[in-house]
């Protein structure tokens, strides 16, 4: 009896090394791909920088800081507008508006760029259209067109956002201006605005890392960034280690945005006010709803209504050339299996790191510089997102490929069993690589789900002699439940619309719609590229619409 | 309710079961009566995409039985993969599109030489490494392609005219990121001295008609379009418009005419795509099985007639559609060495400003 006590009492001491242990362990395989960068600085190829800086850099460097200010201000105008509005106002239809607004976010970004290059095409209806009223069809493959495109596919982003701080205002806010009698103007931007801030801030540098880790749409319209500058150097040069060391120059412009916003929200304290009345939108017109509705189609038929539609009539088309119909039904059940394990091990991960870290942020917690250690993992993890998908693939590719020695050597040694590759070209890397793309969505979940837990709250449960596993069964759980499922959801379709570190590190015979889209469009066949598309846009909506659905019940809950 | 942890466990355990099922779904392979079945399997990296590789190796293993696991992707990406692999990389095989990635696979030291009485039989040297490892499967030729009312107006000889003041801003050619493009200014550095090709590409750049942009196919359009006068692309594109039957590509295509620069001098620039025997690839008589098959008459053909490429083995007919563009000279330049210019092409282009 006495013994059991004692094991119990030396397994409870011995917990917190565990999980610290294996929270280095997760670290460690996250953040692989950032240290193999890091590393890679000490061997530097001189010429072919001086190439680099002599040609090509100046003009990738302004493309990129252009093309992701430009995305950012967009996509948190658009964004912020539409979530004002839909906050602010009552109309018809709303609902339906609202749901529609997110849709966006299941369009892969590369579609929505052929898609367009088709609908613009000089040879096409549109263009000639244009011709009979003596107008020429713009040209969208620059720059500008680039960023148009961006910002019809990543405003979602900042609406969301912006869109759940302004759920939480009191509406109380808005009945002390109208006693005072405050101008509009001065009420957004005193009171408002600053409300906001966090999230649109927040939003601009999700949407910003979104930007420089893009490549389909940039290559296409032929736009030199870094990012692309880094795949041609790889695949063009074959300098692998000079496009580590762009890579590494990205991410550590990428640090430097986040180290920026870190330090504007914490000029900030955020207040979870629980407040008895929600904001309360104010019902409009007809006329003036009218106007509304038109508004906030505008960026829905950019970003998703137009382009469907256009793929939609492709598809159609084209379904004479079919091919089989149980290729289909794997390429989908891939897509499907592969984005729900990973959005699971994703979240999973996240959610571990951030429970941890809110733990650790116990004052009463005795080493308070294990917070500051577990906030670090936390940060650094974030940055993953900044890195394009085939630098993930690259860079995890020769220390797995290590690993699998080692690996084999042991077998080999002590089992005299040839097990061959275990970690690389299986499953097991690519959804490493996802879980380090992605890690970071999950984690902003995270972060806003576990600072709903008030102190007060762990301070009671600790009072009652709960321990840590029983605290987060308990409470935690229930609380971060809305966050874990949004959380879910985003990964998903994330997961589901990427490509370049599928392609990369996919098993033998093993395709997913994204990779099967790509293929046929990159190879110009975009009639036979739109039935996979649009497969890859109608799974992603399930996941977006359920997003929609839980903050809307999370709404309903609350207000 | 949906949530709860039984069920979750249940389906997360289910799933994660299915998908690590061996990953290859094994073709169904019938066997056919007058094959020589060798059966097994090959584990394929191939650059090319699998619309256009599938037919071709689902034949291959109707005839021999052989069962195909196949990964696509950018060769380069394939390259990495089978370094970082080492000497447990499970490939045998390694497709590509392009001659420079065959001779970056052989440089890297991936591949392995394969001895076969085959090739000499049936490909003049040129379209083999000479120590063996690696084989062209088919050709694909570069032209020159303008609109067919311009015909008769425009003169180009030789690719080195598209340098000269009078196609100022009519040229619509696609990225120097491209592998086609890079090949093509690596066998012009093979026949001219680097100054040479420098003050060409110079020239090139000067004649734009606009930014680089899209594929080939982009700049076939922007000929029509009215975009530009003359266009650089692969005639297998070209070819794969007018046999498009469901956009209005083959309209657009039937509008332009194909020249061939160079007829007296050096010949078009001709790239191949080709195969090589992996360094530790562990089906060697499978991978001798697909070489064989791959440059049989009948798959020969089908290169030819589906995909609008020119054979490597003599004696062949080229499609329909091909034949109509006319017979040209192409270039009969070392391939290995283009192959290895990769490099500086590229460099060179990017130096010229072709971005």
């Amino acid at each position: 009896m006495a013994l059991s006590n004692v094991r119990l009492v030396i397994a409870r001491s011995m917990l917190p090394f565990g999980i610290s242990a294996l929270s280095w362990l997760f670290y460690g395989l996250l953040v692989a791909p950032m240290v193999a960068l890091a590393f890679s600085v000490f061997d530097i190829d001189t010429l072919t920088w001086r190439h680099l800086l002599g040609f090509t850099l100046p003009e990738m460097l302004f493309n990129s800081f252009v093309l992701a200010l430009a995305v950012a201000v967009g996509a948190a105008f658009v964004g912020t507008l539409c979530a004002l509005v839909t906050s602010f106002c009552q109309f018809p239809g709303k609902s339906v508006i609202e749901l529609l607004l997110v849709l966006p976010l299941a369009m892969p970004a590369y579609i929505t760029a052929y898609t367009y290059t088709g609908i613009f095409d000089a040879n096409q209806g549109f263009a000639v259209w244009l011709a009979t009223l003596g107008m020429t069809v713009p040209d969208i493959r620059n720059l500008w067109g680039s960023a148009a495109v961006l910002i019809a596919v990543l405003y979602p982003y900042v609406y969301m956002l912006v869109r759940a701080s302004l759920l939480s205002l009191p509406h109380s806010f808005v009945e002390v201006r109208q006693l005072s009698g405050q101008s509009a103007r001065l009420f957004y931007m005193r009171v408002i605005f600053p409300v906001i801030r966090p999230a649109v801030l927040m939003g601009s540098l999700l949407v910003m890392m979104e930007t420089l880790a893009d490549y389909g749409t940039v290559a296409y319209f032929g736009v030199n960034t870094l990012t692309t500058g880094v795949f041609k150097v790889w695949f063009g040069m074959g300098e692998i280690n000079t496009a580590m060391q762009l890579s590494f120059g990205l991410l550590v412009l990428i640090f430097f945005l986040v180290y920026l916003e870190r330090l504007t929200r914490r000029a900030q304290q955020a207040y979870q006010i629980q407040a008895s009345r929600r904001l309360q939108p104010r019902s409009l017109s007809l006329r003036a709803s009218g106007l509304v509705i038109l508004l906030l189609l505008l960026p829905i038929a950019v970003g998703f209504l137009i382009p469907v539609t256009q793929l939609s009539f492709w598809a159609v088309a084209s379904v004479d050339t079919m091919q089989r119909g149980t290729d289909y039904v794997h390429l989908v059940w891939n897509s499907f299996s592969l984005a729900l394990i990973a959005s699971l091990i994703t979240v999973g991960l996240a959610f571990f790191f951030t429970l941890r870290h809110r733990f650790k942020q116990n004052p009463q917690q005795r080493r308070r510089s294990s917070a500051g250690v577990s906030a670090f993992q936390i940060q650094t993890l974030k940055l993953g997102y900044a890195l394009p998908g085939l630098v993930i693939a690259v860079t995890l590719m020769t220390p797995l490929g290590v690993a699998d020695k080692l690996l084999n050597q042991l077998v080999d040694d002590w089992f005299d069993y040839h097990l061959g590759l275990f970690f690389s070209g299986t499953l097991f890397a690519l959804l490493l690589a996802y879980a380090i793309r992605f890690v970071s969505l999950a984690i902003q979940y995270g972060e806003d789900g576990v600072s709903r837990v008030s102190q007060s709250m762990i301070e009671v449960a600790q009072l009652q002699g709960l321990t840590r596993w029983q605290m987060t069964k308990q409470i935690m759980l229930p609380i971060l439940r809305p966050s874990v499922l949004s959380a879910m959801l985003i990964v998903f379709v994330d997961v589901l619309k990427e490509l370049p570190a599928t392609l990369v590190l996919r098993p033998f015979n093993y395709n997913t719609l994204a990779v099967r889209t790509f293929e046929l469009a990159s190879d110009e066949r975009l009639l036979e590229a739109a039935l996979p598309a649009i497969t890859i846009v109608i799974a992603g909506l399930i996941p977006v619409i359920l997003l929609m659905r839980s903050l809307a019940h999370e709404r309903e809950m609350h207000g | 309710m949906l949530l709860r942890k039984s069920n979750c466990c249940a389906l997360l355990a289910l799933v994660i079961g299915l998908s690590f099922l061996p990953g290859s779904l094994a073709q169904t392979t019938p066997s056919s009566a007058d094959s020589v079945l060798v059966g097994g399997e090959l584990n394929l990296y191939s650059a090319r995409k699998e619309a256009l590789i599938k037919p071709l190796l689902d034949e291959f293993s109707a005839q021999t039985g052989i069962t195909v696991n196949l990964v696509t992707g950018k060769a380069d990406a394939l390259i990495q993969r089978m370094r970082a692999e080492g000497a447990l990389s499970p490939v045998d095989v390694l497709i590509t599109t392009d001659v420079g990635r065959l001779e970056r696979a052989k440089q890297a030291g991936l591949t392995q030489p394969l001895a076969t009485d085959l090739v000499s039989d049936v490909l003049t040297p040129r379209w083999y490494d000479e120590e063996g490892h690696w084989f062209a499967l088919s050709k694909r030729v570069r032209a020159v392609m303008v609109r067919k009312t311009d015909r008769d107006e425009v003169a180009i000889d030789s690719i080195f005219d598209l340098k000269k003041p009078e196609f100022k801003g009519q040229i619509c050619v696609r990225s120097s990121s491209n592998v086609y493009n890079q090949s093509m200014v690596a066998a012009l550095l093979q026949r001219e001295s680097r100054e040479t090709v420098f003050s060409w590409a110079r020239g090139m750049v000067e004649n734009f008609a606009r930014r680089p942009q899209g594929g080939d196919r982009d700049q076939i359009r922007g000929l029509v379009s009215g975009a530009c006068r003359v266009a650089i692309a692969n005639t297998y594109y070209l070819a794969g418009m007018l046999t498009d039957s469901q956009s209005n590509d083959a309209e657009i295509a039937s509008q332009v005419s194909v020249i061939w620069p160079d007829q007296d001098g050096d010949g078009v620039h001709v790239n191949i795509s080709g195969m090589a025997v992996a360094k530790h690839a562990k089906n060697l008589r499978q991978a001798e099985a697909l070489l064989t098959f791959m440059l049989s008459e009948k798959a020969q053909d089908w290169y030819a007639t589906n995909n609008h490429e020119y054979p490597v083995r003599a004696g062949i007919e080229v499609s329909e559609v091909l034949a109509e563009m006319g017979e040209f000279t192409g270039e009969a330049l070392d391939l290995g060495a283009v192959g290895r210019a990769n490099k500086a092409s590229l460099i060179l282009m990017e130096s010229a400003g072709w971005r």
